[in-house]
């Protein structure tokens, strides 16, 4: 069959959504649904049952006895079913509601007089062609809410009384329950002319078509059964819900034929309309959720459109890809940080496809020769597109036809460029270009310098690798979204990646005033980071070492981390003409997000320096660490015992004071008692910066150098814990006037209130640790409850800005309009600049 | 309307392009009119202005980045 015949060339000018008439259904119906036996006892499908031939086919060989095309090219055909009584579609049900309340008990015209409804005729028409849809819908909305409040008829006099609807789908006038039959024949009796003021094309849409009295069963090939191991047929969801509705419809029209009582029959009645209603939607409110035995929720039709899973987020908005991989990823601190560690099987696995040419054909026909182990070939593709596997039987056809022109599928080699992600994708650096080096692990490698834009960590993290497929991507991931042009963020202009937690400690520690080492250490240090030259036989300072990874012409000077706590002067980082004079190399200098050196460099040296730099400083500083070495102790978190009577001291003060105001004041208000032990805080806070050992101390100096830490984690490891607070007050309840039973009736004071004096190293008594894991679950359970609603917010604002894009005449725009005239108002990339300033 | 507000100190300065700079803008960033940012006609600032549909208004605003910033809006209906 020629392809082209298949389709039909003409332009969609309007889309028309409307109901299917019963007339309709019937038109389009190829088969009467009669039984519900689905097949007889050989297994064949029951004629004028749900899986009748008619409808299509869903198993290959068989014929479809409607369009007689196989499984393949069958579309599907649609069935009909003839309800005993009509029901109510339950989406449709609050617009029956609407219009039964609008339109006259009687003549079933619209409640608003003849000349008035000219007039809003004319509205109608005028707005949509001027003001478009929406203020058409606004306009019709007003229009029903009006009619409704109608008391009398303005044509036949009637007086009209308020129909109610009992949720989810019972109508009454009255004491009087409206069966579907009464609400059809009401909804029947409406005139065409009136339509238009609910918003409803006669020709598409009868008011009446909303009540269901032909269903129209879709066909089985959209709800196919699935034959299990055992043989055993496993019907889709919908057919089970068919079932039910043809078989009580069965019922029901037995009853009804055999005069059976209006109480049984009514019942059945309300049955279908359950089943219908749940086959429609299984999730409407006060209707029971229909399940399978398993205690399954059934699927139904809305079910299959809407939501995150449904048809548009689901699947047409989906997107799927070949040749990526994921694993659980790990870290490698031997990788350079634009590297990714690629398993040898997902080398393998996920393929580069290569232009043969005459120059690097011999190295493509090793590849293909060696197809079953490292580094081999998958494919190999011929001029004309045709695509073929290398196997034990093709590979040498295959190795003979090979010239230049095809194109061969080879593993994944050390510096190919490949896409490397995690979700969330919260931002453009959440994907970046990375180079592979093959390793003979199973989980992906990462550098932790690289881990902040991706916000990975190791507890069990998975990352997607994407191999790129064309020419065109692969400059784009090497040149553009490459991470080694992207260390410094966009949005505040520092780099974001760069040496965090040991290394600092690392490059701290060897930059330092008096760090000396002997020929054989600055050898060892030098080696690692790949820099050979002939040192002479004395001992190097760290500065000095440190200085023969800058560049030579470099002169920068800024302030250190420890420089802003110690305030000595040769903790200022000067370098003079690429070599370190003074100054301790720590967080301000190469941290991520701080590191002013690692900014300088980028905006000055580019890209390529800065990111050797990176790697340099971070092996260097592991590798000091690994020479000197760096623990911590207990006795690193003491303080002096004059110390610890100070702030013994501070608390009682503090706890004087509170009970003085509550002795001597009546209203004494809560922000005054807050106010008094936040300061108790801050003068504990105070005291320990003071009394900390300064020298020879890890703890300190991780906190100083910017490694880890501050001295407000110190407060409630070595100070107090301080007040726990739930919903924003001091701990109330609990007992009746008191928090617990180990404080006293009417006792307001710090400590009753759950003010703790007790620190994490001596530990804290039971009532404390009670009343501390109390606000730590409320921190717990905010951020449960407040990480999706952020996340969907998210996913609005990125929803509506991804068409956003700056031209090259710096405007942003969306599509020709334009947003703004300047990218920022300053035209300035941040990333570009020195953190969004023109000072270089 | 008795109230001025372009006196308020927190409102940016407006002014109705002249035919030539309007020309000059579209040109510089290569657009039609229906591309330029839009201003309803019952905006306070395009009513005091007394502005008609079609007009160009330029808006001088405080910028946080670049000191001072022209923004250029298109009276629609």
């Amino acid at each position: 069959m020629k392809l082209e015949s298949n389709f039909v060339f003409s332009k969609i000018a309007a889309l028309e959504f409307g109901i299917l008439s019963p007339k309709m259904i019937q038109k389009m119906s190829t088969v009467a649904i009669t039984s519900s036996e689905l097949y007889d006892i050989d297994g064949f499908p029951v004629d004028g049952g749900l899986s009748d031939l008619r409808m299509g086919v869903i198993d290959p060989g068989l014929t479809c006895k409607t369009c007689g095309n196989t499984i393949r090219d069958c579309p599907g055909h649609f069935g009909h079913l003839e309800l005993a009584r009509p029901v109510f579609n339950i989406k449709t049900v609050p617009y029956i509601y609407n219009i039964l309340n609008s339109t006259c008990v009687s003549c079933g015209r619209i409640l608003i007089s003849d000349e008035h409804l000219k007039k809003l005729s004319e509205d109608i028409i005028s707005a949509e062609i001027n003001e478009g849809h929406k203020k058409k819908v606004k306009l019709i909305k007003a229009i029903v809410k009006h009619a409704k409040n109608v008391t009398v008829c303005p044509f036949c006099r009637t007086k009209q009384h308020k129909i109610k609807l009992e949720k989810p789908y019972t109508f009454f006038d009255g004491d009087q329950k409206l069966t579907p039959i009464d609400v059809l024949s009401r909804l029947e009796k409406i005139k065409d002319s009136d339509l238009q003021f609910f918003g409803l094309d006669p020709d598409y849409s009868r008011p009446e078509w909303m009540v269901v009295s032909i269903l129209a069963v879709p066909s089985i090939t959209i709800r196919p059964s699935i034959t299990l191991e055992n043989g055993q047929r496993s019907e889709d969801d919908l057919t089970h819900k068919l079932t039910d509705i043809v078989r009580t419809n069965q019922r029901l029209a037995e009853n009804i034929r055999s005069g059976a009582p209006e109480i049984i029959i009514d019942e059945l009645w309300d049955l279908l309309q359950y089943h219908i209603t749940t086959f429609i939607s299984n999730d409407s409110a006060q209707v029971p959720v229909a399940r399978q035995k398993s205690n399954k929720k059934l699927k139904s039709l809305e079910d299959r459109i809407k939501g995150k899973e449904g048809l548009f987020r689901g699947s047409g908005l989906a997107k799927r890809v070949n040749y990526g991989a994921r694993s659980v990823i790990s870290p490698d601190s031997f990788l350079r940080f634009d590297e990714v560690g690629v398993p040898i099987r997902v080398a393998m696995e996920v393929t580069r496809p290569e232009k043969v040419t005459d120059i690097n054909i011999d190295r493509m026909k090793a590849l293909i020769k060696n197809f079953n182990s490292y580094p081999g070939a998958n494919y190999v593709i011929t001029p004309d597109g045709i695509k073929k596997k290398i196997t034990d039987t093709t590979v040498s056809n295959i190795l003979d036809e090979l010239k230049s022109g095809y194109t061969v599928e080879r593993h994944l080699k050390d510096g190919d460029i490949i896409l490397f992600n995690r979700q969330p994708s919260l931002h453009r650096l959440s994907i970046m270009g990375h180079s592979v080096k093959v390793l003979p692990y199973n989980t992906l490698g990462i550098n932790p310098a690289s881990t902040l834009p991706y916000n990975a960590d190791f507890d069990g993290d998975e990352m997607n690798i994407h191999v790129l497929q064309n020419e065109e991507a692969l400059a784009e991931a090497e040149m553009i979204i490459n991470i080694k042009n992207n260390i410094v963020s966009p949005r505040h202009g520092l780099p974001l990646i760069g040496a965090a937690q040991d290394y600092v400690s690392g490059c701290a520690l060897l930059t330092a005033k008096d760090t000396q080492l002997e020929k054989a250490k600055a050898e060892f240090l030098l080696s690692n980071i790949n820099i050979v030259t002939s040192l002479k036989n004395k001992k190097y300072s760290g500065r000095e070492i440190f200085s023969m990874i800058l560049p030579e012409d470099l002169n920068f000077e800024s302030n250190s981390s420890t420089y802003k706590i110690t305030k000595e002067d040769d903790s200022i980082v000067r370098i003079k003409n690429g070599k370190l004079a003074t100054g301790v190399i720590d967080a301000a200098t190469i941290g991520r997000e701080s590191g002013s050196l690692l900014q300088f460099l980028f905006v000055r040296y580019g890209s390529e320096v800065t990111a050797k730099f990176i790697d340099q400083t971070n092996k260097l500083g592991l590798m000091t660490l690994f020479l000197m070495g760096m623990s911590v102790n207990i006795h690193d978190f003491d303080i002096p015992k004059v110390a610890n009577n100070e702030i013994e001291k501070v608390v009682k003060e503090g706890e004087n004071e509170v009970s003085a105001l509550l002795t001597n004041y009546n209203d004494v208000t809560e922000a005054k008692i807050l106010n008094i032990s936040n300061r108790i805080r801050v003068k504990v806070r105070n005291i320990i910066d003071a009394y900390i050992e300064k020298k020879n101390n890890n703890v300190e100096s991780m906190i100083t150098t910017g490694a880890k830490g501050s001295i407000t984690n110190l407060i409630p490891t070595i100070g107090l814990v301080g007040q726990q607070m739930l919903r924003d007050v001091r701990i109330s309840n609990g007992f009746s006037d008191r928090l617990t039973s180990h404080f006293k009736k009417n006792d307001n004071g710090l400590i009753a209130r759950g003010f703790i004096v007790s620190n994490y190293r001596e530990g804290l008594n039971p009532v404390e640790y009670f009343l501390h894991s109390a606000s730590s679950r409320e921190g717990l359970m905010d951020n449960v409850i407040r990480t999706p609603i952020s996340g969907y917010m998210q996913r609005r604002l990125s929803s509506a800005l991804q068409d956003l894009k700056v031209k090259d005449d710096l405007s942003v725009r969306m599509g020709s309009s334009i947003i703004q005239f300047k990218y920022g108002e300053d035209g300035l990339d941040v990333s570009a600049s020195d953190k969004g300033d023109l000072k270089l | 309307m008795d109230i001025d507000i372009f006196k308020n100190r927190l409102s940016p300065q407006y002014k109705i392009m002249q035919k030539e700079e309007v020309d000059k803008l579209l040109e510089e960033y290569n657009v039609s009119l229906k591309d330029l940012p839009k201003i309803k006609l019952n905006d306070p600032a395009v009513k005091q202005l007394n502005a008609n549909e079609g007009d160009v208004i330029e808006i001088n605003r405080k910028s946080a980045t670049a000191g001072e910033y022209n923004y250029y809006r298109v009276v629609v209906k």
